[in-house]
C-alpha cells in the first residue's frame, strides 16, 4: 500500500473535545438520514405507485403516490438542514481527508447543489400539481427521485474515499482535473445499496403511517398498512443480503471487528442485525393482523435503534480504516465552553419553539380561541 | 500546499464561488427581509383593518418559500461546498474558529424554516394572534441567522485583536462586524421592498395595486437614510490597504465600488419618481427592472466587498494563496516545494526548472490567476523577459498591493519565471522564437 498523503492537520486546536463533537455529529446524522430515508425512498415508492395507478387505473395506487408526494417537500427541507450539522461537524473532526477527497471528485460534488436544486423543485412540482384525472406529473417525479439518486451515489462515493487517503496521491498524480469517482472501490456498490433498500423500507413504514393516519377509511387504510408492510418485510429481506454483501466487501482485517476480535463492535453489529429481525417480525403481523397500530410504532422503534447502531459501526468502520493514518482523537483541543454551552441552550429553546409551533398548527389550537 | 488544487480552467475558483454566492446573498437578504416584510404586513393589515394587505402577504407565501427555503437554503450549502473546494485551508481555519457559531446558527436556520413552513401552512388554521408569532419566529429567527454569519463574514476582513488573543468572543465581535450587520440589515428591507414592489406589480390594475406600489416602496427608506451612514462607518472600520483599494488604489475595485452606489442612488430615485409618485405606471416589466438593478448592485457589491480582502483571505493572517502570512519568511529559506504535498516536484533542479515552475504557480498564484481565462496570466505577462517577470515576482506586493509577496526560494521564484516565459515566447529569447 502506498504511503498516504494527508493534509496536516489546522494549527487551530478544535473548539470542544472530540468525544462531544462525535456524540454531536452522530446525533444529527441520524437526525439527518431518516428524513433522508423518506426522501429517497418515499419519492421511488410514490413515482412507483403513480405509474401503476395510472396504468392499472386503481385509484388507491394513485392516491397513496398523492398521500407520500405530500411528504417529500418537508422531507427534503429537513434533511437539508439536518444535513447541515453533520456535514460541520465532519469537517471540523476530519478536514483533512473529508477536503482531499472533495476536491478529487470536486466537480461531481459540486453538481449535488445544482441536482438537489432540480430534486427539490420537482418533487414540489410533484407534490403540488395534479395532471388530468388527478394523476401527479410522474416524469417529473422521476427525475426528481433521479437526481436524488444521484446525489446518493456521488455521497457514498466521497465518504468512501475520505477514509482510504492511501489513494489520494495516485489519484491526484493521475489527473487532477477534479473528476475522479470512487469507482473501483469494493466497498462502494454495497454501501450505496444499503442505504438505498434501507430509505425504501424507511419510506415503507411511511406508508404504513399514511395507512394508521386514514384509518377512518377502513379499505384504504388496511390496503396501504399491508402495502407498507409487506414492501417493508420484502425489502429487509433484500437488505440482509446487501448487509452480508457490505460486510464481505469490507477489509479483512475491519470486517474481523465485527466478527468478534472486536467485543464492542461485535455487539453492535449483533444488536443491530437482531433488532431488524425484530422489526421485520413486527412489522409482518402489524400488515397481517387485526390491529396494527402498537405493532406498527414498535416496528418503527426497533429500526430508529437500528439506525442509531449503525450509526456507530460506520463511525467504527471509519476509524477502523484510517487506522494510524489519521487518529482522529489526537488533536489538540482548546474547548470554547461558553459558545458550545449558548448552543445547547438555544438548541433547546429552539426545538421547544418549534414542537409548540407544530403544536399550534396541527392541533389548530393557538394562543387565542379560534378567531 | 497542504491541500490538492482543484484547477477549475477559464473561470478559477473565486468565480465558482462568486456565482453561487451572489445568487445566495441576493435571495438570503431578501428572504431575511420578506420574514419581516410578511410579518409587518399581516400586522399592519389586522391593525389598521386593510384585508388586501393580508391577502396580499398570504398569496405570495408560497412563492416566497419555494424561493427562500428552497433556493436560498441550497445555494447557502452550495457556498460551503464551493469554499471546501476552492480554499480548503481558509474553510478549515473558520470551521475550526466558528463551528460553534455555525451550530448557532443552524438552529436559527432551523426555527426559520420550520416557521417559514408552518406560516405558508397555517394561514386559516390558526388564530390569527398564533399565526403573527409564527411569522415573528420566522422573521426573528432569519435575522438572527443573519447577526451570525455576518460576525463570521466580517471576521474574514477586520479580525482585529483575534490575532493577538485567537479568542472566539474577538473574532465575531471584530471591528467591522456592527456596521456590516447594519448595512446588511438595510439591504434586507431593501430588497423586501423590491420584491414586494414586483409582487405589487403583478395585481390587477386599481387603487389596491397602486396602494401596494406605494407600501412596497416606502420599504427603500431604510437603505437610503441607513446605506450612506453604515457605509462610511463601515469603511472607517476597514484596513488602510482596503481602504486605498476602494479609493482608487485598484481600479477594478474602485470602479465596482462606484457602481454599487450608482445603482443603489438610481434604485432609489426611481423608486420615489416612479414607485412612490406614480404607482399606477409599475408594470410587471418596471419592476423586474428594479429587481435586475437590485441583482446588479448585490453583484458588484459582494464581488468589491471580496476583493478589498486581496491580498489576504483572511486579513493579516493567511493569504489567498492559502500562505500563512507568519510562514512567508521561513518559505523564503526552506523553499514552498520540499513542503508542499502534493507537487510532483520537490525541488527546481537544472532538468526540471519549467515544470517545477508549472507547480510554483499552482502552489502561488492559481488561486487567484488561471492561464488562458480569469486573471489572464498569459496576457499579464506578455511581452515580459524571464528576468523581468522574475524581477516583478521579488517585489510582487510593493508592486501590487493587492498581490502577496512570493513565499519560496530563489530557485523557485527562477523557476516560475521560467515557465511564465514560457507561455508567451519571444522571438529573440528563445532558439524556435515561433509567435
Amino acid at each position: 500500500m502506498n504511503p498516504a498523503i494527508i493534509p496536516s492537520l489546522d494549527p487551530i486546536p478544535l473548539p470542544a473535545p472530540v468525544w462531544l463533537l462525535q456524540v454531536l455529529s452522530g446525533l444529527t446524522f441520524v437526525l439527518h438520514v431518516i428524513p433522508m430515508n423518506l426522501v429517497l425512498g418515499g419519492g421511488i415508492l410514490a413515482v412507483v405507485l403513480a405509474w401503476l395507478g395510472r396504468r392499472s387505473e386503481r385509484a388507491e395506487y394513485t392516491r397513496l403516490a398523492g398521500h407520500i408526494a405530500t411528504v417529500l417537500p418537508v422531507a427534503i427541507a429537513l434533511t437539508i438542514t439536518m444535513g447541515v450539522p453533520p456535514l460541520l461537524f465532519l469537517q471540523v473532526l476530519y478536514g483533512p481527508l473529508f477536503y482531499t477527497s472533495s476536491v478529487l471528485m470536486a466537480w461531481p460534488w459540486l453538481s449535488v447543489i445544482g441536482l438537489l436544486l432540480v430534486g427539490y423543485y420537482g418533487h414540489y412540482y410533484f407534490s403540488l400539481k395534479k395532471g388530468n384525472e388527478g394523476h401527479p406529473p410522474i416524469w417529473v417525479g422521476f427525475f426528481a427521485s433521479l437526481a436524488f439518486l444521484l446525489i446518493g451515489f456521488i455521497y457514498s462515493n466521497n465518504m468512501t474515499l475520505m477514509i482510504e487517503p492511501e489513494k489520494f496521491g495516485p489519484m491526484y498524480r493521475e489527473k487532477m482535473h477534479g473528476f475522479m469517482l470512487n469507482l473501483g472501490d469494493p466497498m462502494l456498490w454495497p454501501r450505496y445499496l444499503h442505504f438505498l433498500v434501507g430509505a425504501i423500507a424507511v419510506s415503507a413504514l411511511l406508508v404504513m403511517v399514511i395507512g394508521l393516519v386514514y384509518r377512518k377509511e377502513s379499505r384504504y387504510s388496511a390496503w396501504a398498512i399491508q402495502f407498507g408492510g409487506l414492501t417493508f418485510v420484502v425489502t429487509t429481506i433484500v437488505q440482509f443480503a446487501v448487509g452480508i454483501w457490505q460486510l464481505l466487501a469490507l477489509r479483512r482485517p475491519v470486517m474481523l471487528l465485527f466478527l468478534g476480535q472486536d467485543m464492542a463492535a461485535t455487539l453492535v453489529f449483533g444488536a443491530a442485525f437482531l433488532l431488524a429481525l425484530v422489526a421485520m417480525v413486527l412489522i409482518l403481523v402489524a400488515a397481517l393482523g387485526k390491529k396494527p397500530m402498537g405493532m406498527t410504532i414498535a416496528g418503527i422503534i426497533a429500526i430508529a435503534v437500528t439506525i442509531i447502531l449503525m450509526t456507530v459501526m460506520r463511525a467504527i468502520i471509519r476509524d477502523a480504516y484510517l487506522g494510524r493514518n489519521f487518529v482522529v482523537s489526537e488533536q489538540q483541543v482548546a474547548p470554547q465552553w461558553l459558545v458550545v454551552a449558548i448552543f445547547l441552550v438555544l438548541l433547546v429553546g429552539g426545538l421547544v419553539l418549534v414542537g409548540w409551533m407544530i403544536h399550534a398548527v396541527v392541533t389548530k389550537r393557538g394562543l387565542a380561541e379560534k378567531g | 500546499m497542504n491541500y490538492p488544487f482543484w484547477d477549475v480552467p477559464l473561470l478559477g475558483g473565486g468565480l465558482v464561488i462568486a456565482l453561487i454566492a451572489i445568487p445566495h446573498v441576493f435571495v438570503s437578504h431578501f428572504a431575511i427581509g420578506g420574514g419581516i416584510f410578511l410579518a409587518w404586513t399581516e400586522h399592519v393589515a389586522l391593525r389598521d383593518g386593510k384585508p388586501y394587505l393580508r391577502d396580499f402577504a398570504k398569496r405570495n407565501s408560497l412563492f416566497f418559500v419555494l424561493i427562500t427555503l428552497v433556493f436560498g437554503a441550497v445555494t447557502g450549502v452550495g457556498i460551503w461546498f464551493s469554499i471546501g473546494l476552492v480554499h480548503p485551508p481558509a474553510t478549515s481555519t473558520l470551521i475550526h474558529n466558528f463551528v460553534f457559531a455555525w451550530a448557532i446558527e443552524w438552529v436559527f436556520f432551523l426555527v426559520e424554516i420550520a416557521a417559514a413552513l408552518l406560516y405558508y401552512y397555517s394561514w386559516e388554521r390558526v388564530d390569527r394572534k398564533t399565526h403573527q408569532i409564527i411569522g415573528w419566529a420566522y422573521a426573528g429567527a432569519a435575522w438572527i441567522s443573519l447577526f451570525v454569519i455576518n460576525g463570521i463574514l466580517s471576521f474574514m476582513l477586520t479580525p482585529g485583536a483575534w490575532l493577538e488573543t485567537g479568542s472566539f468572543w474577538s473574532a465575531f465581535f471584530n471591528p467591522s462586524c456592527l456596521p456590516s450587520l447594519l448595512i446588511r440589515t438595510c439591504v434586507c428591507f431593501a430588497l423586501a421592498g423590491l420584491y414586494a414592489l414586483f409582487m405589487a406589480s403583478r395585481e390587477a390594475p386599481g387603487t389596491n395595486h397602486d396602494a401596494l406600489v406605494q407600501y412596497a416602496s416606502k420599504w427603500l427608506l431604510p437603505a437610503f437614510i441607513g446605506l450612506p451612514i453604515f457605509g462610511a462607518w463601515f469603511i472607517a472600520t476597514i484596513p488602510a490597504l482596503a481602504r486605498d483599494m476602494f479609493q482608487g488604489a485598484a481600479a477594478p475595485v474602485t470602479i465596482f465600488a462606484v457602481m454599487s452606489i450608482g445603482i443603489s442612488l438610481v434604485i432609489f430615485v426611481f423608486a420615489y419618481l416612479i414607485a412612490y409618485r406614480n404607482p399606477q405606471s409599475v408594470t410587471i416589466p418596471v419592476a423586474l427592472i428594479f429587481l435586475v438593478l437590485g441583482l446588479s448592485v448585490t453583484g458588484v457589491t459582494e464581488w468589491a466587498r471580496e476583493a478589498v480582502r486581496k491580498p489576504y483571505v483572511i486579513y493579516d493572517y493567511m493569504y489567498s494563496n492559502a500562505v500563512l502570512k507568519r510562514d512567508v519568511e521561513t518559505l523564503r529559506g526552506t523553499g514552498l516545494l520540499s513542503v508542499a504535498k502534493w507537487a510532483t516536484v520537490s525541488e527546481v533542479t537544472p532538468d526540471n526548472q519549467v515544470e517545477a515552475g508549472r507547480e510554483v504557480f499552482t502552489l502561488q498564484c492559481a488561486s487567484c490567476h488561471t492561464v488562458d481565462g480569469y486573471n489572464n496570466i498569459r496576457l499579464l505577462t506578455k511581452g515580459w523577459s524571464k528576468q523581468f517577470i522574475s524581477q516583478q515576482i521579488r517585489h510582487l506586493n510593493q508592486l501590487k498591493s493587492f498581490m502577496p509577496p512570493f513565499a519560496g526560494n530563489d530557485a523557485e521564484r527562477e523557476a516560475l519565471a521560467a515557465w511564465l516565459a514560457t507561455l508567451n515566447p519571444q522571438p529573440d529569447s528563445t532558439a524556435g522564437g515561433a509567435r
